[in-house]
């Protein structure tokens, strides 16, 4: 394991998700990459993207926005992150799948821990267990009920003794 | 299915949005500083303008539409505009299409000169005016040409737009969307803004994924290898969201042995030119498509599933960048059938247990005649295929065409009259509907959305993916 990916989510599992992803790369002593989408309704313009998770509200794209939306990713996880400075963040655009391959391709990360708000919710424009059981390194889901619920992907399984998973925390992804 | 009426004067009235344009000029980004792309200028005598250009772009097939129009009405029964909205009248096509040719009566017909009140020759006065002309024809058709087929006078309606299109465009008047895809065309040569680099990488990481898939670990995506049988070019919207469809089309590629490569630059067989009405931005991306394929000394140009893309490959940029047709084209699925029909590759229709209809695209059915290869391959990659009525020539527009979903402005309004497709779409009992073409990917993606209908959106290629046997050894290996 070198790097950790966390898809950030400001909500409650996306919480429980980057804590968990924090404890991880504490325990390897290793890069924490936490990726955060500006999320946009319409394919061609990238100028638009929604205001926050809620997805109600249209703003703009300009230097500010991002610089702001940075900003607040930024101070979000700061507190928590304490002492830890091995961390990195990015602000992505379009479909969540294909940039988290592209990273991955990157060598980004290589442990990927992901909030799992709901059973199908839509990730990458599929359902978030189908994009994780098929995902080509190990991820991790996090939630929905309770903070040590774990969900992992048959990648995951094969690494299960460097996770810090207790035996009977964890389920494995079915899509 | 009760969608509540939107008030057309606002889309109407929608204020021409020239932020986008400004930033451009203030960044000198090249193809506006060069002209290639025009921005909005308040100063010049805008209506002088757009009549020399009227004057300068007609031609036969052009006043052949300006001027048979007789206003039976056809036109209206089967413009999905019209259709949802029956109480509007400037939704019919012959509304949409009177804007321009009661300008063209006034200054360019005889019949505007002797009895003016009689034809409704009239000319726009001012820039508002023009404004009000580009939310009629960027932000009320979709250039599905559905109204042609059914006009009895041959009108081509969706010609009268496009050239409308093209008209404003020059002066910079169009909605800020056209504005920025036309700009990320003309400086990137896709119309996503797609980066060399970000294109090579989605590709060696396809390889790398298919490559493991099949159990082959040499197998590569080859970018701009010489005399491959063909030259595969795509959807910029591949690379940004849906990469697997590359992967789809590679996988079948090498399972058929095929000798085949993509270009590092004219890989954009999708051209904006063709929404816009610029035929400029449109040769321009035509012509880097077929150098390429000139350049590899491919045998032939594939491509990719597309509706527009298809039409401005195939056979307009062809006339736009003025280019001897001297490769020949065929869209994938004339691979696709003849890989399954020589054996090259076996598909197993149990793979694909769903439900699935077939969504036609207006740029591959209607203006391409491709409508029974489709149904040929999906019959055999599919357990349950049932048709979507009416289809083939006669089907109606995902609401995605005519560049809409780059204007965003319009979409409430293309959300309401969305409902003819979505209640063709219940009304097959599918569970997946099944397009050739990205843009309908979207387009029916939202209708589907906002309709909240229980049905996903596949595409031919992915089908034929997923229908793959994998020969024996391969899979052990």
């Amino acid at each position: 394991m070198k790097a950790i990916g966390l898809c950030s989510h400001y909500s409650r599992q996306g919480d429980w998700a980057f804590h968990y992803a924090l404890t991880l790369a504490r325990m390897h002593d290793i890069q924490l990459n936490i990726f955060h989408w500006l999320d946009s309704p319409f394919r061609f313009r990238r100028d638009f993207v929604y205001a926050d998770d809620k997805k109600e509200n249209l703003v703009r794209v300009t230097d500010e926005l991002i610089a702001k939306k940075e900003l607040e990713l930024r101070e979000y996880y700061d507190f928590w992150l304490g002492d830890f400075v091995k961390v990195g963040f990015r602000l992505c655009e379009g479909n969540e799948g294909a940039e988290l391959h592209r990273c991955l391709h990157r060598k980004e990360y290589d442990v990927l821990v992901v909030g799992y708000p709901e059973h199908g919710t839509d990730f990458g424009g599929e359902p978030i267990e189908k994009f994780a059981s098929k995902f080509r390194t190990p991820v991790i889901m996090v939630g929905p009920d309770k903070p040590n619920s774990y969900h992992l992907n048959q990648r995951a399984v094969e690494m299960f003794d460097q996770l810090g998973i207790k035996e009977e925390d964890w389920t494995l992804i079915e899509a | 299915m009760n969608e509540k009426s939107i008030n057309i004067e606002d889309v109407m009235s929608l204020p021409l949005d020239p932020k986008e344009q400004k930033k451009a000029v203030e960044e000198k980004v090249p193809c506006v500083a060069e002209g290639r792309l025009k921005v909005y200028d308040p100063n010049s005598n805008n209506v002088k303008k757009f009549l020399e250009l009227l004057q300068s772009r007609l031609n036969r097939s052009v006043v052949g539409s300006m001027t048979a129009c007789v206003h039976c009405g056809m036109c209206s029964e089967v413009c999905h505009y019209a259709l949802a909205r029956p109480h509007d009248p400037t939704m019919v096509p012959a509304y949409k299409s009177d804007q321009i040719r009661s300008i063209f009566k006034k200054h360019f017909d005889w019949t505007g000169r002797i009895i003016p009140w009689w034809v409704h020759a009239r000319s726009p006065k001012n820039d508002e005016d023009l404004n009000r002309l580009k939310n009629i024809v960027f932000g009320t058709c979709t250039g599905c040409r559905r109204c042609t087929l059914n006009c009895p006078m041959g009108v081509d309606t969706a010609i009268l737009v496009r050239l409308t299109r093209g008209l404003l465009t020059e002066l910079g008047i169009v909605p800020e969307g056209v504005f920025v895809v036309s700009k990320d065309q003309w400086e990137t040569g896709n119309q996503m803004g797609v980066t060399e680099e970000e294109y090579l990488e989605t590709l060696e990481w396809m390889s790398e994924e298919i490559g493991e898939e099949i159990g082959d670990p040499n197998f590569k995506i080859h970018v701009d290898k010489e005399d491959c049988d063909f030259m595969y070019t795509i959807n910029p919207r591949e690379v940004k969201y849906d990469p697997r469809s590359i992967g789809h089309a590679a996988k079948i590629f090498y399972l058929a042995g095929e000798s085949w490569t993509m270009p590092r630059w004219g890989w954009d067989m999708t051209n904006f030119g063709l929404f816009s009405g610029d035929d400029k931005l449109g040769a321009f991306v035509a012509k880097n498509l077929y150098e390429a394929a000139n350049k590899l000394r491919a045998k032939r140009i594939v491509i990719s599933e597309c509706g527009h893309g298809y039409r401005s490959t195939r056979w307009e940029g062809y006339n736009w960048a003025k280019y001897a047709q001297d490769i020949s084209s065929e869209s994938v699925l004339v691979t696709l059938i003849r890989y399954i029909s020589q054996g090259r590759i076996k598909v197993d229709p149990s793979k694909n247990p769903l439900p699935v209809t077939f969504h036609d695209s207006c740029n591959i059915a209607r203006s391409g005649d491709l409508t029974e290869e489709p149904r040929w391959i999906l019959q055999r990659v599919c357990k349950d295929f049932r048709e979507m009525y009416p289809n083939r020539a006669d089907n109606f527009c995902c609401t995605g065409g005519g560049g809409a979903l780059s204007m965003v402005e319009y979409k409430p309004l293309r959300m309401e009259v969305a409902k003819i497709k979505a209640q063709q779409l219940i009304d097959t009992g599918a569970k997946q509907v099944c397009t050739i073409c990205h843009n309908c990917v979207d387009g029916l993606g939202d209708l589907i959305r906002h309709y909240k209908l229980d049905m996903q959106v596949v595409q031919v290629l992915e089908l034929v993916a997923n229908a793959l046997v994998l020969p024996e050894k391969k899979e052990k290996k």
